[in-house]
């Protein structure tokens, strides 16, 4: 049995990994927070973002980062549900002609679905059941997936043509939905030095998978008092517009609020930024700082939300400002 | 399990600076409470003259000093949860949930120093430790309700020290209701007597007793000054109506009459001079109707004939049925008849009785009428008005009437308008225009013809008698005399504006709160 990690170790591995990634990876530390929050949390992450931001990039480095078997699919129209979990091959073996398993590239620790949107739902379907169950079905024969195992997606919010939106059962499945902005003028400019100089950098190793997965327990550890439990079930039920907690915002304009995976996410969310934090316990700062990717791939907005423009993040921003701390 | 007591202990330190805090913020409330309630209950009694100055005063100390104690002490000993004070401690001091994470876990069940429950523990204590309620988290100084409280005070300083004509008409209200249950009383008193009167008949007691009830009810149910007076006059003057205004003169004369018989020593009328010098006017009549000629010899029969005679005379003009039955029991003596003698005796007699009865029950009514005009005007004098005019209105009532009552003058009298001397004589310093104990004072000439407008008003220079030059500024039509004078006298015009405002007063035309100063006012002008 391996050492338990302590707190102080779980905040210097994180660290590192931050500190490698952002070798490569100017500016964005909010987006690798956030994905790095996911990892450690055992969730799945769907980035979005305009092309070129540098989602895929910052997946790759965070492969590089961590000492993980890394694989990346591509996501297009004509990808098959065997392009990504395998298949059945027949060969030969000791002079006899059999059926043997290729295994896809979801047989990866850490899988990048890029564009994960332009696959079909068939597709995007055979992926999402290896996120939520850790395993793959091939031919009535099921594969356990090697742990840790992580999905991180990404799609792009423009070209909607030709593409197929993940519908709302699949995006509960990812964890956090994190979305990458614009570099602002000095980070450009950083990355315009870095990249189009004679020396591109690369990430080093900072983890395992071991310390992954330790990190995990520890964060599960992380004590949260009873009210602070009960502050996100109300944040979760407030998402709700029949619900009596419901904000003026959330009933004029949501459909359907987020389910109980999103108070899942929260809390484990939060677990993990405390310890980031340096801290040993939950607070609702924690809460707050997760609430928005945990939540904005989890709230439907209605036909009025959606014609006014309205953003998820907005109904949230209100929901954590207006929701008392107290019942 | 010491950093576990550290940290309740310093929960509790908390816990109690915070009801402290609490108890102060609330005490300013209550004490905003208080003072609204007390000027809600306060205000409308003062303007309404029901409170004196020391009640309004001790409404608004005592009631918004009760509900402060009340509140802040509510405040110190309100029942607070552990677990929401640690909260609250957090929220407060920026912990981040330590404390109460901490708190509500308890004592870490790992011995494992490392544990992060153990870490946390330790973490929540070292946060804890660097907090000063004291001084991060001072008595609250409520700006909104520290100002309303101010206003609030100012507001009730304002009546206290500007509210004295309410008060004062508050202090008139309880002299009147004072005076009307203690006229109530003695207007009782006076039924009593009356239905107790042996020498009254049943119906004269109905009589006389119907107007006595009617003026208890009358101050039982009437809420104003007016409305008593009213029905005590109204009362009074049925009384009136029921004494015969010759009774008096028949009394006198039965008692002059009987003061001459009870002088004649050896009579056998003498007895009876007596009861009638005493006033036992029955008893007088029953010893006329039982004297015997019988038991007298010729000689003394015609000295009873004789003084038979002369009682007769002494009351042919007070009596004459009686001073008729009397002479002919004179005659029927001198005539040597003794049945018939006996008989016009008998009749003398009940002639007496009869005559004495109908005095008594005029006594009677004449004294009840008396007591409720005694009534009328003590609850008038009471009440800021004059007394003297009623109490000289009541015809033949010198003789019954308590000296003291009702005399002109008396009562209150105020000096510089800062105070009521009730029942003194008012001898302060008088000054100009004020008024005071009746007696002789200076005041502005109202009618000065230089001063238009008062004493402030411009001067304009009028001609004096024998002055030249300049047309007279006058009105000829206006002026009643070439002088500028008045040719009514002074003494004539007074009584007749005196007779008015005592209707004025009488009819409840004059607001309580102003009954003093007209008093005062027409006091002043007595000549």
């Amino acid at each position: 049995m391996t050492e338990k990690l302590t707190p102080e170790q779980f905040r210097e591995t994180a660290s590192r990994i931050e500190a490698e990634v952002g070798k490569v990876i100017v500016g964005q530390a909010r987006v690798v927070r956030r994905v790095l929050t996911s990892i450690l949390a055992g969730g799945h992450v769907l980035l979005e973002g305009v092309p070129g931001l540098g989602k895929t990039m910052l997946i790759r480095t965070l492969g590089q980062a961590l000492d993980l078997k890394f694989s990346r699919i591509q996501f297009t129209p004509d990808l098959m549900p065997a392009d990504i979990v395998g298949t059945e091959i027949l060969g030969e073996e000791d002079g006899k002609r059999q059926f043997r398993f290729r295994s896809g590239p979801v047989f990866a620790n850490l899988v990048l679905a890029d564009e994960i949107n332009r696959a079909t739902p068939k597709t995007q379907s055979a992926l999402l059941e290896a996120m939520q169950e850790g395993s793959v079905t091939v031919a009535q024969k099921t594969y356990t997936l090697e742990e840790p195992f992580f999905v991180l997606a990404t799609q792009n919010p423009l070209e909607m043509e030709g593409t197929y939106p993940l519908p709302e059962a699949q995006l509960d499945r990812f964890f956090f939905k994190v979305n990458v902005e614009l570099p602002d003028l000095q980070e450009l400019s950083e990355i315009l030095n870095r990249t189009t100089g004679e020396e591109t950098p690369t990430a080093g190793k900072a983890a395992s998978g071991a310390d992954i997965l330790r990190m995990r327990e520890l964060a599960r550890s992380v004590p949260a008092a009873s009210h602070v439990n009960e502050y996100i079930s109300r944040l979760v039920l407030a998402t709700h517009p029949v619900s009596e907690l419901a904000s003026p915002l959330v009933r004029q304009y949501v459909r359907y609020g987020a389910s109980p995976r999103g108070g899942q996410a929260l809390m484990l969310g939060a677990r993990v930024t405390a310890l980031l934090a340096g801290r040993y316990n939950v607070a609702f700062e924690d809460i707050h700082t997760v609430a928005r990717a945990a939540l904005r791939h989890r709230i439907l907005l209605n036909f009025d939300g959606l014609a006014e423009g309205i953003r998820t993040d907005e109904v949230i921003l209100e929901l954590v400002e207006s929701l008392p701390k107290e019942s | 399990m010491t950093e576990l007591s550290n940290l309740t202990h310093i929960l509790n330190t908390w816990i109690r600076w915070r009801r402290t805090r609490q108890g102060a913020a609330w005490s300013v409330r209550g004490l905003l409470l208080g003072l609204v309630l007390a000027l809600l209950l306060g205000i409308p009694s003062v303007l309404q003259a029901r409170l004196l100055r020391t009640e309004f005063a001790l409404l608004v100390v005592l009631l918004p000093a009760g509900v402060t104690l009340f509140a802040g002490l509510a405040a110190v000993i309100w029942p607070v949860d552990s677990r929401q004070a640690a909260r609250r401690f957090d929220i407060v001091f920026h912990l981040d949930e330590r404390v109460s994470t901490a708190l509500e876990i308890g004592q870490p069940g790992s011995n494992d120093p490392d544990s992060i429950l153990h870490k946390q523990l330790r973490d929540a204590l070292s946060a804890a430790e660097r907090v000063d309620p004291y001084r991060q988290y001072r008595l609250p100084f409520l700006k909104l309700e520290s100002l309303l409280c101010l206003v609030l005070v100012l507001v009730s300083l304002l009546f206290f020290f500007q509210g004295e004509a309410w008060f004062q008409a508050a202090q008139l209200a309880r002299a009147l209701q004072a005076e009307t249950a203690e006229q109530a009383e003695a207007i009782e008193e006076i039924l009593t007597e009356t239905e107790e009167n042996p020498n009254l008949t049943e119906s004269q007691i109905r009589q006389l007793s119907q107007p006595l009830q009617e003026a208890l009810q009358g101050l039982e149910e009437s809420q104003t000054m007016a409305g008593s007076i009213a029905a005590l006059n109204s009362s009074r003057q049925k009384l009136e109506a029921l004494s015969d205004p010759q009774s008096q003169q028949l009394s006198q004369a039965l008692r002059t009459t009987g003061q001459q018989l009870a002088g004649q020593e050896g009579s056998p009328l003498q007895p009876i001079g007596q009861n009638l010098a005493e006033g036992d006017f029955i008893a007088a009549a029953a010893e006329l109707a039982n004297l015997d000629p019988d038991s007298l010899n010729s000689a003394e029969n015609q000295a009873l004939a004789g003084q038979l005679q002369q009682m007769a005379e002494s009351l042919a003009s007070s009596n004459p049925e009686l001073a008729s039955r009397l002479n002919q029991a004179a005659q029927a003596l001198q005539n040597g008849d003794p049945d018939a003698a006996r008989q016009a005796l008998a009749q003398a007699g009940n002639s007496l009785a009869d005559s004495g009865q109908q005095v008594l029950f005029s006594q009677a009514a004449s004294q009840a009428a008396s007591q409720l005009g005694h009534s009328a005007g003590q609850i008038l004098a009471a009440g800021g008005g004059q007394s003297s005019s009623l109490q000289a209105s009541q015809p033949g009532q010198a003789g019954n009437q308590n000296g003291s009552s009702g005399s002109s003058g008396s009562g209150s009298g105020s000096s510089d308008g800062t105070g009521t001397n009730a029942g003194g004589t008012g001898n302060d310093a008088i000054d100009n225009n004020a008024v005071g104990d009746g007696g002789e004072t200076t005041y502005e000439q109202i009618h000065v013809p230089s001063l238009l407008g008062g004493e402030d008003g411009p001067l304009v220079g009028l001609p004096e008698n024998g002055d030249e030059g300049g047309d007279p500024i006058r009105e000829t039509l206006s002026l009643p005399s070439d002088s500028g004078e008045s040719v009514v006298p002074y003494t004539e015009i007074l009584p007749e504006y005196d007779e008015i405002n005592r209707q004025a007063i009488e009819s409840g035309e004059i607001p309580l709160q102003f009954l003093e100063l007209i008093r005062t006012y027409f006091d002043s002008l007595e000549p």
